[in-house]
């Protein structure tokens, strides 16, 4: 608990959720729904008033605080930017067409492309690259294959959520196990172990979105096996002691058993067209002349660039040169203090998602201009397209990320997990993960969530006396799970498949299943804790 | 009449153009004169924001 800072009293409390109350009422109440960068704008406005006013900001504060804000939107905004741009080129020489066809024509059951695709393999693209990469390189895919968009940003919002804490090379892991001070192997061989369930039901809820009940009974044997073989992928690995690539492993292993069991005829899931939609009805192949892997090439060089940008000697070369402002050490009047950071949320040439996409689009531009593919105006139509459909999302994400740095820079949001901490006593393991997704919600990370709240989880647990590793666990497994509605994510995943301002929908899709899913996440400690004796 | 499309070209464009001033008011030269302008300026990009959104 914070020792300094604001007082934990209920008015506090209830004064520093007003902003997130107002992202959460204004955009979900059917009666409103506002769009996101009209309830970011309303939302910063109300977390800068409540920190002047209330809890003891001044100007100086206030500018630091959004600034920051700022430089974490332009981090995500990047990502956000490039993708969107990617896809349009790809779409103007007509390659989203080819594409599609051929992927449904090689996996043409729905339910099979949307286990595979937006939950084994968004999860191995998490594990590869994260920040945000999944979500702008699988959704458009899942629209490209037949999806309607806001499915396919919900499935692969809510299928990438299991890789995310040792997804971007175990960033969120080693973010927990470095606040909370707990053995590595300790904390790494239990979280795995505790991600085994929040796995296959992740898997189960993906099918849920993309066909209702009849998916999960039809799927409920394939979704097991998968999930089965992903979370023991990730468990071997993390017990080796390779953290941060066990997402990769478990995602790549989900791959390659969904593409063999849902060819399988005894599954009824049979890839041969079955429950083929009438728009997978036309013949695979090419279209103006480009062919599916030339269509493709963007996306090949991308997954190939982010592999490559994890080699120890390419990440050390692609370290030093980068955008990171650095920011001085600040507190408020009722004594909240905030350390100075040096080179805040960086955006390294070649550990960085934006410029690997740049990277992937200038070798593509040369191989389609060598080819023909090239022709007329690409460039300025595909730009223009991109800017108009980036306007909403990057206000939204610019005002919302402001208003979450703001709420964190003057303790508001450690003072939320204060009260859910200390108002929810011996059923603080059930409460814990939600800590976790408050975290993930306000500021798009499981990474940043672990740093805001893995201390105050750890120190309420040695308080209540009760297992340090598995609360440290559970935090980090609640913002995993967080990231299916980590709102930078939301936004990410609206605007590259053409939704800019009607994240209510992805909204209304997601949020039933990541409440249920950090329940039983919850449940889960709570039951290792009182019942099995958990540390 | 300005249409609602350019008051949100606008606001965004006002927000990126703020960002800099609001880092050097408030960390380089920590000028109070400085700060308190460019958050005037980001509180009136939200305003407009919340209307043309």
């Amino acid at each position: 608990m914070p020792s300094t800072g604001p007082e934990l009293n209920v008015l506090n409390v209830v004064l520093a959720a007003v902003p997130i109350a107002i992202l959460i009422i204004t955009m979900l109440v059917s009666a409103l729904k506002w769009s996101a960068p009209k309830a970011g704008a309303v939302a910063w406005l109300a977390a800068a008033g409540l920190a002047l006013l209330v809890f003891g900001a001044d100007e100086r504060v206030l500018a630091i605080g959004s600034s920051k804000g700022l430089s974490l939107s332009l981090f995500v905004l990047t990502i956000i930017w490039t993708s969107v741009m990617l896809y349009n080129v790809i779409e103007r020489i007509n390659g989203i067409t080819v594409i599609g066809r051929t992927i449904t024509g090689l996996v043409r059951d729905p339910l099979a492309q949307a286990l595979v695709v937006g939950w084994a393999f968004s999860g191995l693209i998490q594990g590869v690259a994260g920040f945000g990469l999944p979500i702008a390189v699988v959704a458009p895919f899942m629209v490209m294959i037949g999806f309607r968009p806001a499915t396919a940003v919900a499935i692969t919002l809510v299928g990438h959520a299991w890789a995310v804490t040792f997804g971007s090379l175990g960033s969120s892991y080693y973010t927990i196990q470095l606040v909370s001070g707990l053995d590595e192997r300790a904390l790494g061989v239990q979280m795995a172990a505790m991600f085994v369930l929040p796995t296959i039901l992740t898997g189960f809820a993906v099918a849920h979105l993309q066909g209702g009940f009849a998916s999960l009974r039809r799927g409920a044997f394939a979704i097991l096996v998968m999930g089965a073989a992903m979370s023991a992928g990730l468990w071997v690995t993390a017990f080796l002691g390779a953290y941060q690539v066990a997402s990769v492993v478990g995602g790549l292993i989900g791959c390659v058993v969904g593409w063999w069991i849902f060819r399988l005829p005894i599954f009824g899931l049979s890839g041969n067209g079955d429950n083929a939609s009438p728009s997978t009805e036309q013949p695979a192949g090419k279209s103006n002349g480009i062919g599916f892997h030339t269509a493709f090439l963007p996306y090949y060089l991308l997954f190939g660039l982010s592999l490559l940008s994890q080699l120890p000697p390419v990440r050390e070369l692609g370290s030093n040169p980068y955008f990171g402002l650095n920011f001085p050490p600040t507190e408020t009047a009722l004594g909240f203090p905030v350390e100075g950071q040096d080179g805040y949320a960086k955006i390294k040439l070649l550990n960085h998602p934006a410029p690997l996409i740049v990277a992937s689009l200038l070798i593509a531009y040369v191989v389609y201009k060598v080819r023909g593919h090239w022709k007329g105006e690409v460039l300025r139509p595909a730009a223009r397209k991109t800017y108009e459909q980036v306007i909403s999302n990057s206000v939204g994400v610019a005002t919302m990320v402001m208003m979450a740095l703001v709420m964190t820079d003057t303790g508001m949001t450690a003072l939320l997990g204060s009260a859910i901490a200390k108002g929810t006593g011996t059923l603080f393991p059930i409460f814990s993960p939600y800590i976790g997704v408050l975290g993930a919600f306000m500021t798009g990370s499981n990474t940043n969530s672990n740093a805001m709240f893995g201390a105050l989880q750890v120190e309420t647990a040695a308080a209540l006396g009760i297992g340090l590793v598995t609360i440290a666990a559970t935090q980090s497994i609640g913002g995993s799970l967080g990231s299916s509605v980590a709102m930078s994510k939301v936004m990410a995943g609206t605007a590259v498949v053409g939704l800019g301002g009607r994240e209510r929908e992805v909204l209304v899709k997601t949020i039933p299943y990541c409440l249920v899913l950090v329940l039983v996440a919850g449940l889960q400690a709570w039951v290792i804790i009182n019942l099995l004796g958990g540390v | 009449m300005i249409s609602k499309s350019k008051v949100q070209q606008i606001a965004l464009w006002v927000m990126a153009a703020d960002f800099p001033l609001l880092y050097l008011g408030a960390v380089t030269f920590d000028n109070l004169a400085v700060t308190i302008i460019a958050l005037i300026i980001m509180a009136a990009a939200a305003v407009a924001a919340g209307i043309a959104f």
